[in-house]
Parts: structure tokens; sequence; C-alpha cells
């Protein structure tokens, strides 16, 4: 009788290992299947904070906003110049991020544009 | 005893002789110090005699703005005279608020140490070196020709070094058109020449006939010694050839011009506005008659517009030189309906169209160009973009 409760409680110590190993198991490969899947999402991720970026660059340089824009005294160097009295150069610096929805990742991207715009005044509507 | 006093007396003779050949002497050299100082004076008049006070444009104080003393007080506004003390040139600061000068700037390094300016006719260019919206440098051009570079700040005046001694015996540096920041494509680049440099642009008027030149120097942006320029460095593109007007500019004249230090052009006129640089050419009003050395020209005068290549003073159209019908207004552009450009005489009458369908240099070769589209503007470029990390893991 006590031999069987022995056996009984070993058969079910067995149980309980097998059940952990198998458990761990699960869990381990589960793990590498995110690992296995956090490169292509994070490359997704990178892809829409570029996406997003890139929209709003052609926001603003078709909207008419002044506020961001950091006015330098003159144009950069370039081949076909301009008077500097016919010419104003703007600078405009743009900065979007974006954090993924588990705020796992935070991506932001920057740019630098240039805007040349002809000096009010100087050039005159065809009548 | 008679011969004693004799001898005496032809000693006396002798010494009385002597003395006078000296005082002789002396007064031969006094005269020539005398004849000389006349003759430097004569000079000096006829220097002043042959600059009309119609040459000079009025010497406006420039507002320039600079670094203030800290960050958070933002910049400082202070005013810049290019006064004339003594007959020699003079550039002095002032504050915002008082009429005493900060600072003035009276001796100025020359080839042969230092020394006083000429008067400046062209107003001094304010320069923005490190493109962070002040003004740090100040190039500035003497009535002889003598260019200098500044360093500036809103205490006072730098270091000063010459640049350019274009000193020459028939040209006086009245006017500055600009400085332009230039880069050069790759292809026409030219060797042993910094692609990107500054070029000046000065007019010029000879003293004996009143004729006016524009001359363009190249000053290199990043040299620590730079090369004293002269005038005979220049490139003389006064001429045309009848090769370059039917063939067009080769590769080796473009090479020379870009690497030589600049070049002028003489306008067989006299300049009755600033020059304009529009998309790469130059476009100045000339007036062909009616002036001299003494008297400038007026708008009655026949009138012509001169249209250059910027970097090479050569052809952008089919010809430098268009007639206009009057000197009156001011030479301005303007947006045709198709977005193409056209310079008109704006004037209280109205405006009268002078030349349609403008030009822009193109890089793709020396003199190659494209119609330039106003409709393009305001023109967005994009520098640059860059991903930026933070709290990666």
């Amino acid at each position: 009788m006590r031999q069987s409760g022995v056996a009984l409680v070993s058969a079910l110590i067995f149980l309980l290992v097998m059940l952990l190993i198998v458990s761990a198991n699960l869990f381990i490969s589960q793990m590498s299947i995110k690992s296995a899947q956090a490169a292509q999402r994070q490359l997704l991720f990178e892809q829409r904070a570029l996406a997003l970026h890139l929209s709003s660059l052609s926001d603003a340089t078709s909207a008419s906003s002044e506020a961001d824009l950091t006015i330098i005294s003159r144009c950069p160097a370039s081949y076909a110049v301009w008077s500097d009295s016919l010419i104003q150069c703007d600078l405009l610096t743009l900065a979007t991020s974006l954090l993924s929805d588990d705020s796992r990742y935070a991506t932001s991207y920057n740019s630098m544009l240039l805007r040349q715009k002809l000096v009010a005044g100087e050039v005159l509507d065809a009548e | 005893m008679q011969s004693n006093r004799l001898k005496n007396h032809s000693g006396t003779d002798n010494k009385t002789a002597a003395q006078l050949s000296q005082i002789a002497k002396f007064g031969l050299l006094l005269a020539i110090v005398l004849l000389s100082m006349l003759a430097a004076a004569v000079f000096c008049f006829s220097v002043l005699a042959a600059t009309p006070e119609c040459w000079r444009q009025p010497a406006e104080p420039h507002a320039l703005e600079f670094n203030g003393h800290s960050s958070s007080s933002g910049p400082l506004q202070r005013f810049l005279h290019h006064n004339e003390l003594d007959g020699n040139g003079q550039l002095a600061l002032y504050p915002a608020d008082s009429t005493v000068p900060l600072a003035a700037l009276n001796a100025w390094p020359l080839p042969d140490g230092m020394g006083m300016a000429s008067p400046f006719f062209a107003s001094p260019q304010p320069l923005d070196s490190d493109y962070d919206g002040v003004v740090d440098q100040l190039i500035s051009t003497d009535l002889t020709g003598r260019v200098w570079l500044t360093e500036v700040a809103a205490s006072g005046f730098g270091l000063t070094v010459l640049l350019a001694d274009l000193t020459h015996s028939e040209w006086r540096f009245i006017a500055s058109a600009g400085i332009v920041d230039v880069s050069l494509p790759l292809p026409l680049r030219a060797a042993g020449v910094a692609s990107r440099h500054k070029l000046l642009l000065l007019v010029a008027r000879n003293i004996s006939n009143g004729e006016d030149a524009i001359i363009a120097v190249r000053l290199q942006a990043y040299s620590i010694e730079p090369e004293l320029i002269q005038f005979d460095a220049l490139f003389d593109r006064t001429e045309v050839t009848e090769t370059e007007r039917v063939d067009g500019l080769s590769d080796e004249l473009w090479s020379a011009i870009v690497g030589s230090s600049g070049w002028w052009v003489q306008l067989a006129g006299q300049l009755t506005q600033p020059p304009k640089v529009v998309a790469g050419v130059i476009y100045s009003a000339v007036a062909t008659s009616d002036f001299n050395a003494l008297v400038c020209a007026e708008q009655s005068a026949e009138h012509s517009l001169v249209a250059l290549h910027l970097h090479s003073a050569g052809l952008v159209y089919n010809q430098r030189r268009f007639r206009l019908l009057n000197g009156e207004g001011r030479l301005k552009l303007q947006q045709q309906a198709d977005g193409s450009a056209a310079l008109v005489l704006d004037s209280v009458d109205g405006q009268q169209l002078v030349l349609a369908d403008l030009k822009m240099i193109s890089p793709a070769c020396p003199d190659c160009s494209e119609l330039l589209q106003l409709d393009q503007f305001p023109r967005w470029l994009k520098l640059a973009t860059y991903r930026q990390e933070t709290g990666a893991h």
C-alpha cells in the first residue's frame, strides 16, 4: 500500500516535471517567433515614421505658414546666382517623431529645407 | 703786412664763395623739394578734379545686425558709416541710439605696411560667413581699388586683410554691385580653383573719358593667406570675338576665365542704375551719350541694356547689348502670364518692356542657358533628411 503511494507520488512528480518542460518549450518557441518578427515590425515602423515625415514635408512646403521658418541672411552658394536684393532664402527645420502603439519603439526624422522666394516688390505682375 | 692782409682778404672771399655755393646747393635742394610738393599737390588736385561729385552715390549708413553679448539678449543693431576724414576713407560703427561712434577704422593694411585708404565711394558689403543670420565680416573697396576684408562685431572692428590691390592709373572704383556666393558644378570647375568662392562685383569709372567698367573679382573663401589680386590678373572680356559669337565659348577660354582672379568689361557708356544679377545674368542699364569725365549722363541721353554671363562675361543672348528707348524708370522683373520673366523699365508713366523671355544660365555647358520661369517661386530645396534615434534598445 505504501509502495503504491510512493509510485503514485513519483508519477505525479514526473508528470509535473514533464508539464513544466513542455510549457517552457512552448514559451521559448513563442519568444523566438516574437524575436523573429521584431526586426520586421521595426522595419515596418520605420517605414511608417518616414512616410509620416515625408507627408509632413509636403504639407509644410505647400502651406504658407511662416511660423517655423528660420530666416537666413544670405542664400547658399549656387551656379545661377541672384542678387541679394532680388531673392530671399529661409531655412525650415522640420522634425517628426512616432511612438509605436506598445511604446516599445520611437523614431524621429529631421529635415532641413531651403525656401527661395523672390523679394516682394521686386517682381511686377504682367498688366 | 700788406701781403698778410691780402691773404686774409682772399681767405674771407674763399669762405664767402664756399658759403654761397653751399647756399646754392641747399637752394637747389629746396627748390626740388618745393617743386615735388607742388607736383604732388597738382596730382592730388587732378585726382580730386577727376572725380566729380556726381560720381559719388549718397553715403547712406548701413543698418547691420550683430550677435548680442549673450544668447538671450538677441541681435544688436549698429549703423555702419563710410565717412571721409581729411580726404581719407574711414569706417565707423555707431550704436542705434547715439551719435558717438563705438569704433572707427582709419589705418588699413597696404602692400607696403599700414596706411590710409582713399575715400569709400562704394558702400562696404556686409557678409555672414557662417550663415548664422548676423553680420561678421565686411568687404570694403576704396576709390583707388584696394579691397579689404574686415572682421566686425557689435563691439567694433577686428582683423583687416588686404585681398586685392586693383590700383590702375585710368580707373576709379565708384560703386559696388554686390557680392554673391558661387558654387561651380563639377564639369565646369577649372583646375586649381576652389569650386566655391565669392564673386565681388565692382563698378569702375575711367578718369579720362567717364566710361564705366564692370569688374568681377573672385575671392577664394577658404584661403588662409590669400594671394594679392592685381588689376593685370583680371581677364579682359571687353571684346567678344567672332569665333565666340558664332561657335560659343570654348572650354579652353572658359577654363582660362574661371581659373583667373576675375574679369572686367568696359561698357562703352555710363551706368545709370546698379546692375542686377538675375539667375546668373548681369543686367546693366547704360547711358551711351551725353557724358564725359566731368559730366555724368542724364535721362535724356541714349541708353542701352547690357546682359553678361556672371561667370564668364560672355553672351547669354545672341548679343550683349539691347537698345533702351529712354533712361526713365528703374529696371524691374516682370512675371508674364505664362510664368516666364521679362525685364521692364518701371516709371511713373508705366512699364515699358525691355527684354522678354529672360534666360537663366545652365550648368550643362559653359554658355548653356534655359528659359527662366518665375512661377516656380517660392522654390523648395531639400537640403538633408536624417533619422534621429533616442532611447534605442
